[in-house]
């Protein structure tokens, strides 16, 4: 409680508040935009944050994390073009009842049920992040090393269709990562020489190349044939609440409940985040519908499984970085950038060192939730006005921010061409279709691991058994090994099914 | 045809290629300093992930092996053309736009850049507006580099040629 109200100090002031209502505004449009996503809105705004106090940085980011994985559901609904990954499974329904005139239904349905889903994940957050930094604060290198080393296999094997794919990236990530002096003795590793490749690659950085210029230049390939988009007008005047009625949102409690849980644990699983949740929960709630048939013409069940799943996987994804340090997904990978800039390492110390970056982030969390549920609703006219925004205009805007924000990090161009090569080598990524976020996590938690591999081999004097008889390491390691062993034998399925 | 060339042995080629990174990323370990006083020193990480590379690249040949055999020749892939001239003139022109900021500082080399970038991503069927263009590009160099120098306080580079 006391922490609360420290929490609340930090962010209870009109430059705190005057943050949340523009961090979830633009949150919104990027995620409403095709093609522009959380991730982005939040590269584009680090740079803004380096000169920030760490708490207005912070709930800067986070109601643009906020904004962002809710906003995609507005061209969702209105185009059927997903204006994130994290609202494809909106389209499926949301798309039909605005064909069907229900426009402002769908719209209604959505944006409350993100509002209910950021909430729930909230609570789960508010409980849970605390306690696991309580253990977590005991871990010694030996389980450090262990969750590490789960973090990685488990993202490798759920983020794309491969899994020996998924471990090259990941892996590729760990190896970029040694650039540069190491962790323990100082040795200088592949720097060629160069005092600029001395501290090694800075992470923001390798995500803004990894997910922002990879973007672009994907797009470049496609926007000079593209076809046009057409919105269709929805109008919300005349329609009371948000377009639904109690008896229907009654009849939802299930689904969202169902659909809170499944987000708030996909969110927690290092590396995945709303785009895997949203698709898998509308499959649960389809499946145990009494109508599944009518799945996909036009129900708002669909769109509360993916709604609520995406948002709710916002409270998830943070428990991870909040009580770890490793990121949920990689959006929150970009916040620890953020945080780490500010000089603030999330990991369980967060919570004695920065109670109240912690609590701003818990009440940022509710306070843009609320600002969200508002904003979204009545704001909508004007969010459906900003899709048409040519994108050959936003672009180049975005890629100028890029580079500010990535020459800012330490005021130098070696930062500007290390975006560049992440930028290309995204671009590749994407083509050979290797999934980019077991890359950034591999990039976050290799040196973790290495770190952590050495100091435990130290202390033990080089042997390895202490990393399989400490309980709670050796728990994490088998658990390491048995999603490997799960992925692999989904891998082998698949390519018989197809051969 | 080409494409089907390339698309036959995709998963060889990827595979082969990460194979050579690992192996030149292992050669790079053997030039870590060592240190006899402790015995898993430096070297050990990267070699210890050079190996698993190699080994991951390894089971991607020969996952491009058995794809390649299994390959049937399908049809070229419809719907939307994929341009990757335009990918790669993107790309010079950003590459252009670093040197140049380095040149020319940050206000004139975005100008330029972003007017030629506009324009590359325009689609073929819609009509330019160039003073549209020109100003919006102008605005958002000239308004960025004063909020992030006077307020943010980020030096963006003046280049060396206005620079003093």
């Amino acid at each position: 409680m006391e922490s609360l109200i420290i929490g609340a100090q930090a962010i209870l002031n009109p430059l705190c508040m005057l943050m949340i209502l523009f961090g979830v505004t633009l949150g919104i449009i990027f995620g409403a935009i095709p093609g522009l996503s959380a991730t982005m809105a939040l590269a584009l705004f680090l740079p803004i944050t380096y000169s920030m106090s760490p708490v207005a940085g912070v709930v800067l980011l986070v109601s643009l994390y906020i904004g962002g994985i809710s906003g995609g559901l507005i061209s969702a609904i209105l185009t059927r073009i997903p204006g994130t990954p994290s609202s494809v499974a909106t389209c499926f329904d949301g798309y039909p009842l605005t064909l069907k005139g229900q426009g402002p239904k769908a719209l209604g349905v959505g944006i409350v049920y993100s509002f209910i889903g950021t909430i729930m994940s909230t609570v789960v957050l508010i409980f849970m992040a605390p306690l696991l930094a309580k253990v977590a604060i005991n871990f010694g290198a030996y389980e450090y090393f262990a969750v590490a080393v789960f973090s990685l296999t488990m993202m490798a094997g759920l983020s794309g269709k491969s899994l020996v794919k998924g471990l090259i990236s990941g892996f590729l990530g760990c190896i970029f990562a040694t650039v540069g002096m190491d962790s323990i003795g100082s040795v200088q590793r592949y720097t060629f020489g160069s005092t600029q490749m001395m501290s090694g690659f800075n992470i923001l950085p390798v995500l803004i190349g990894m997910f922002a210029i990879s973007e672009i230049l994907i797009t470049a390939e496609e926007s000079r044939h593209a076809a046009k988009m057409e919105t269709i007008k929805v109008d919300i005047k005349g329609i009371k609440g948000f377009g639904f009625s109690w008896k229907e949102f009654f009849e939802q409690k299930w689904n969202a409940l169902i659909s809170g849980v499944i987000g708030i644990g996909i969110g927690i699983l290092p590396g995945i985040g709303g785009g895997v949740a949203n698709v898998l929960t509308y499959g649960v709630i389809k499946n145990r519908s009494k109508y599944p048939e009518k799945f996909g013409t036009g129900v708002i069940d669909g769109i509360v499984a993916s709604e609520t799943s995406n948002n709710a996987a916002i409270g998830g994804a943070l428990v991870p970085l909040l009580s770890l340090g490793i990121p949920g997904d990689t959006v929150t990978a970009m916040l620890l950038g953020g945080l780490t800039i500010q000089g603030i390492s999330p990991g369980p110390l967060m919570f004695t060192e920065h109670v109240d970056i912690v609590y701003a982030i818990f009440l940022t969390m509710i306070i843009g939730a609320v600002a969200m549920l508002f904003i979204e609703f009545y704001g909508l006219r004007v969010f459906a006005a900003l899709l048409k925004i040519p994108k050959y205009y936003l672009l180049p805007g975005i890629f100028l921010f890029c580079v500010i924000g990535s020459f800012g990090v330490s005021n130098r161009m070696f930062d500007v061409w290390t975006v560049l090569l992440f930028g290309a080598m995204g671009y590749v990524f994407n083509k050979l279709e290797i999934p980019g976020s077991p890359f950034i996590l591999g990039f976050i938690i290799g040196p973790l691991m290495e770190i952590n591999l050495r100091r435990g081999l130290m202390f033990s004097q080089g042997n390895f058994m202490p990393f399989l008889t400490a309980p709670i390491a050796a728990v994490f390691l088998v658990a390491a090994l048995v999603s490997i062993a799960l992925a692999a034998r989904k891998n082998i399925r698949n390519m018989r099914k197809t051969a | 045809m080409k494409g089907q060339f390339i698309k036959k042995y995709s998963g060889l080629i990827t595979g082969t290629s990460f194979a050579l990174f690992a192996i030149a990323y292992l050669v790079g370990s053997l030039f870590i300093r060592r240190n006899k006083a402790i015995s898993i020193g430096a070297e050990f990480i990267p070699e210890l992930y050079g190996s698993i590379l190699l080994f991951l690249a390894v089971c991607l040949i020969y996952q491009g092996i058995k794809a390649a055999k299994d390959f049937v020749p399908g049809e070229a892939e419809a719907g939307t053309k994929k341009d990757t001239k335009n990918v790669l003139l993107t790309f010079a022109l950003i590459i252009a736009y670093v040197v140049l900021m380095q040149l020319m500082g940050f206000v004139f080399s975005s100008i330029l850049f972003l007017v030629l970038m506009s324009m590359l991503l325009t689609p073929t069927d819609t009509k330019r507006n160039y003073l549209a263009l020109v100003i919006y590009s102008v605005v958002l160099s000239v308004g960025t580099y004063y909020l992030f120098r006077n307020v943010m306080y980020i030096p963006l580079p003046v280049g060396i040629i206005f620079g003093a």
